[in-house]
């Protein structure tokens, strides 16, 4: 069983955060005729969801993601190729919009969770820090995005997070997508109390919540 | 229906309880000390506390007094007696029906806070802004129309150059009778600013003594520091706790504040102005003076807090671009912001850099003039905003970073203020893997403590421990690292084992303080995810730093200081362990204390150094950190102890050999097995 060992050691490869090997694995991988897909989902994929396991428990952390990040969209760059030579296309789970609301400059974390938002499957338009609203909902609409997430950072930021559902509700939007919010200053309470559709606490939650809504809304 | 949600402020503590139960009971449970004396019998009234009314969003509550049982008539008797007055709750009797947000005063607190900033001695030049002159001025005689005034200011300039002067409209008023009490001889009390001399007060006959005041407004703590203003001598010090934390713990949750409620600037704005009274009022009596004898005052303070001083909104200090009201300083009447010092009194308020670098930073340039050296220093004020300054005579670069509150105890499972109790020294022995700790209030070791029931008291400790304050929570991460319990990347060696160590599923703890050692019998530890949050918040300074070192094209630095209240107790080498700041020789790491509050002073006894702190805050070049296209970068390279790629060679004797050097690839063991997830 070659090829279990090969995904094995990819998986083993991300958990322990080293690009090159986790870029020259995936291609022996191609090369060696194991489906892009398979490589991503047997091979790379387990071992996202160790680490996404690990920083629940503190075990890893901020660095240990970002590494994981980069090998990930590496990987999934070559996998793209492969697909594309054979006309196919990466599986998209859902559209994303993501970013941190006006008056908030703050990017570290909102950039974690885009990274991994993309590398779990969904297609991440990322617009950037001190976004006003209707940025952020005109975007929303050009793409025709399932989910539009909202971060902040700053407390005094916070309201525009509800000023942005308001908006999608005036706009009668608010139907068509899901609203989720996120960052420093944000909570589960806040999220309910501006009516939102999810918060999630770091990146991993927010991989977990987008999956739920996708599933829970369009399947 | 779910239990109602507690809050209590200023430690920030919550939890649900049972509906019913007494906000002392609730305070007990969730580790808040309220006093009580009598044990609940309605008696003391020790244990008053007050209810903050709407809506809080960040804690995702409304609290209201109706949450609360309404109080019974032996209650309101009481309170009724009570000095303090009436606005408050008995917390023994009062029970919890709903959420509520409850504030304990300081004289409610069990533990009553210290707050440790000292005005350190520094060589000032004494130049007052303002002086007394005294003067005999020619008496009023038919034929000669000058006026009163026209007299007194011909011999202020005959007799003391002053040319050009005016005099404050209250002092008018007096001034005809003033001037006839003691046959024409007065004494003149001048405030100069610059060419400009106006007189503030004028006294019948030779009187002695100027007064002033410097305050640091921190938004945890104000501190007031009355000077004699012809000697330079520091007459009295007094502190408080900013009454501001009962509408937000940090700067953002009050600019919140402000923008949620419709008389929240008004209400910040008049507590802080109380908070001011009364310092000046108690420094002035332990002085022997009254508040009316302080005839100047210099304020210094972040930008959030000047705004809601001067009654400025501070709104657009929330959010992008930051803009300021105004940066530069200003001379205001006392009277025109209702503090009561001498009504003619001027407060001078020094200038800001950008809007998150206010006028204590400033303070801070004043009291250590790194603009005068030839070494390049970076001076840092660490609190839960850091300000970073980094610099010599030839250019300084300034920037504030989210340093968050970890450093002020709080996001530590354990983490507290500094008061008595707090565990502020940790050492760990490498192999037993124990800790020995020091705590604020007893000079002995914990090692040295005597905790048999039948040990003789003076061998017990003053105060067992309660809590981790923000140097031991440095010193705690670093000494854990230093004994292999956790690793450089912060996580909890998997290899590590005895009984100080816990695996409460996969979340390690390492427990600091067992049991017998603690107030209430719990022991303390650090858990994993405060290890994770000090990373956070040293790495948010580190990269601070790291970016305004590359702005001025430098890999090291000649001279570090730690500024703030904070800053004075923390251990440079254990500072430097934990990869909050870079690498410098140890002896070159200066802890200045209250620096601000220094400047304040300086400010105060030298009118030449207002003009100087103009120009100093105009000239430094305000950087903007969370916009640089490399922060993140150096934010996550930094989150590693000390530092992912960054080299620490005056740490050579104290890392482990390889981490000193250079660092090496962290090594970690992979778990990757049939049981997988996903």
């Amino acid at each position: 069983m070659i090829e279990a060992e090969l995904l094995q050691q990819m998986t083993e490869a991300i958990v322990v955060g080293v690009e090159d090997t986790s870029l020259a694995l995936a291609k022996e991988g191609l090369a060696r005729g194991i489906h892009p897909l398979d490589i991503v989902h047997k091979g790379f994929m387990p071992g996202l969801d160790v680490i996404s396991h690990e920083y629940e428990t503190g075990t890893c952390f901020v660095p240990e993601l970002v590494v994981a990040g980069t090998i990930m969209e590496g990987v999934l760059n070559l996998v793209r190729l492969e697909l594309r030579r054979s006309t196919q296309s990466m599986p998209m789970i859902g559209r994303i919009v993501i970013g941190t609301v006006a008056g908030d400059v703050h990017n570290i974390g909102k950039n974690l969770v885009s990274t991994i938002l993309s590398i779990s499957g969904f297609e991440v338009l990322d617009v950037g820090t001190n976004v006003p609203p209707e940025v952020l909902v005109g975007k929303a609409r050009t793409v025709k995005a399932h989910i539009l997430g909202l971060s902040a950072l700053t407390t005094p930021t916070l309201p525009v997070q509800r000023d942005v559902i308001e908006l999608l509700e005036e706009m009668g939007m608010r139907d068509d997508l899901k609203v989720i919010v996120g960052g420093g200053a944000a909570s589960a309470e806040w999220a309910n109390l501006i009516g939102a559709d999810g918060y999630a606490e770091n990146a991993m939650q927010a991989v977990t919540l987008c999956r739920d809504l996708i599933n829970n809304t369009y399947h | 229906m779910t239990q109602p949600r507690v809050i209590f402020m200023p430690s920030g503590r919550r939890g649900r309880v049972e509906a019913g139960t007494t906000l002392l009971d609730a305070a007990r449970q969730l580790g808040v000390e309220i006093e009580s004396i009598c044990g609940g019998r309605l008696t003391c009234g020790k244990c008053r506390v007050r209810v903050e009314e709407g809506e809080f969003p960040k804690h995702g509550i409304t609290s209201s007094r109706d949450s609360l049982s309404s109080p019974v008539e032996e209650e309101r008797a009481l309170l009724d007696r009570l000095p303090s007055g009436s606005d408050g709750r008995l917390s023994c009797s009062t029970c919890i029906q709903g959420d509520v947000l409850i504030f304990v005063p300081e004289e409610s607190r069990a533990h009553k806070q210290i707050i440790r900033k000292t005005a350190t001695e520094r060589v000032i030049d004494i130049a007052p802004a303002v002086y007394k002159r005294y003067v005999e001025v020619d008496q009023a005689r038919l034929g000669e129309h000058r006026g009163d005034w026209g007299r007194l200011q011909a011999v202020l300039k005959e007799q003391w150059q002053l040319e050009n002067t005016t005099i404050d409209l209250p002092v008018l008023r007096r001034l005809q009778q003033v001037l006839r009490r003691e046959k024409w001889a007065v004494t003149v009390t001048l405030w100069q600013n610059g060419a400009h001399v106006e007189v503030i007060d004028v006294q019948p006959g030779y009187r002695d003594g100027t007064y002033g005041l410097a305050v640091d407004i921190g938004s945890t703590t104000v501190a007031a520091h009355l000077c004699d203003l012809r000697t330079g001598e520091l007459l009295a010090t007094e502190s408080t706790m900013n009454p501001q934390v009962t509408f937000g713990e940090d700067l953002m949750s009050r600019v919140s504040y402000a923008m949620m409620h419709e008389d929240g600037l008004d209400k910040m704005h008049t507590a802080i102005i109380q908070a001011l009274n009364r310092l000046a009022a108690r420094a002035a009596r332990e002085a022997g003076l009254k508040a009316r004898d302080i005839h100047d005052c210099v304020l210094v303070g972040n930008t959030t807090m000047m705004h809601i001083l001067l009654g400025i909104s501070p709104v657009e200090l929330g959010g992008a671009p930051f803009a300021l009201a105004n940066r530069d300083a200003m001379d205001i009447k006392a009277r025109e912001l209702n503090l009561r010092l001498h009504p003619g009194a001027y407060v001078h308020i020094l200038p800001s850099e950008a809007g998150h670098v206010g006028a204590d930073n400033v303070g801070v340039l004043l009291a250590e003039e790194p603009y005068r050296q030839d070494a390049l220093t970076l001076t840092v004020d660490v609190g839960t905003n850091a300000e970073i300054v980094l610099g010599n005579r030839e250019r300084m670069f300034s920037a504030s970073s989210p340093t968050g509150p970890a450093f002020e105890g709080a996001q530590i499972t354990f983490g507290m203020r500094a008061a008595p109790g707090a565990i502020e020294r940790v050492r760990i022995d490498p192999l037993t893997k124990t800790a020995r700790f020091r705590v604020i209030g007893e000079e002995r070791w914990s090692d040295e403590w005597a905790l048999d029931a039948d040990a003789p008291p003076e061998a017990q400790p003053q105060h067992l421990a309660a809590g981790i304050c923000g140097s031991g929570i440095i010193e705690a991460v670093a000494e854990m690292f230093l004994a292999g319990i956790i690793q450089a990347d912060g996580r909890f060696n998997p290899d590590s084992a005895g009984e100080r160590i816990t695996w409460d599923g996969r979340k390690p703890a390492y427990m600091l303080a067992t049991g017998k050692e603690t107030v209430n019998g719990e022991p303390i530890v650090v858990t994993q995810d405060d290890v994770r949050n000090v990373q956070l918040a040293k790495a948010a300074l580190y990269a601070g730093a790291k970016l305004l070192m590359k702005r001025a094209g430098v890999s090291t630095v000649e001279r570090i200081v730690l500024a703030g209240a904070f800053g004075s107790y923390i251990d440079p080498k254990y500072a430097m362990v934990l990869g909050l700041i870079p690498d410098c020789a140890l002896d070159s790491v200066v802890a200045v204390g209250n620096a601000a509050g220094d400047g304040a002073r300086i400010a105060l006894l030298n009118q030449h150094k207002r003009k100087e702190a103009q120009r100093i805050a105009a000239w430094v070049t305000y950087i903007e950190t969370a916009v640089d296209a490399d922060f993140q970068t150096e934010f996550v390279a930094a989150i590693h102890i000390p530092h992912k790629t960054d080299s620490f060679p005056h740490l050579q004797d104290v890392l482990p050999e390889a981490v000193a050097a250079a660092p090496r690839r962290r090594r970690r063991r992979v778990r990757v097995s049939g049981e997988l997830p996903g």
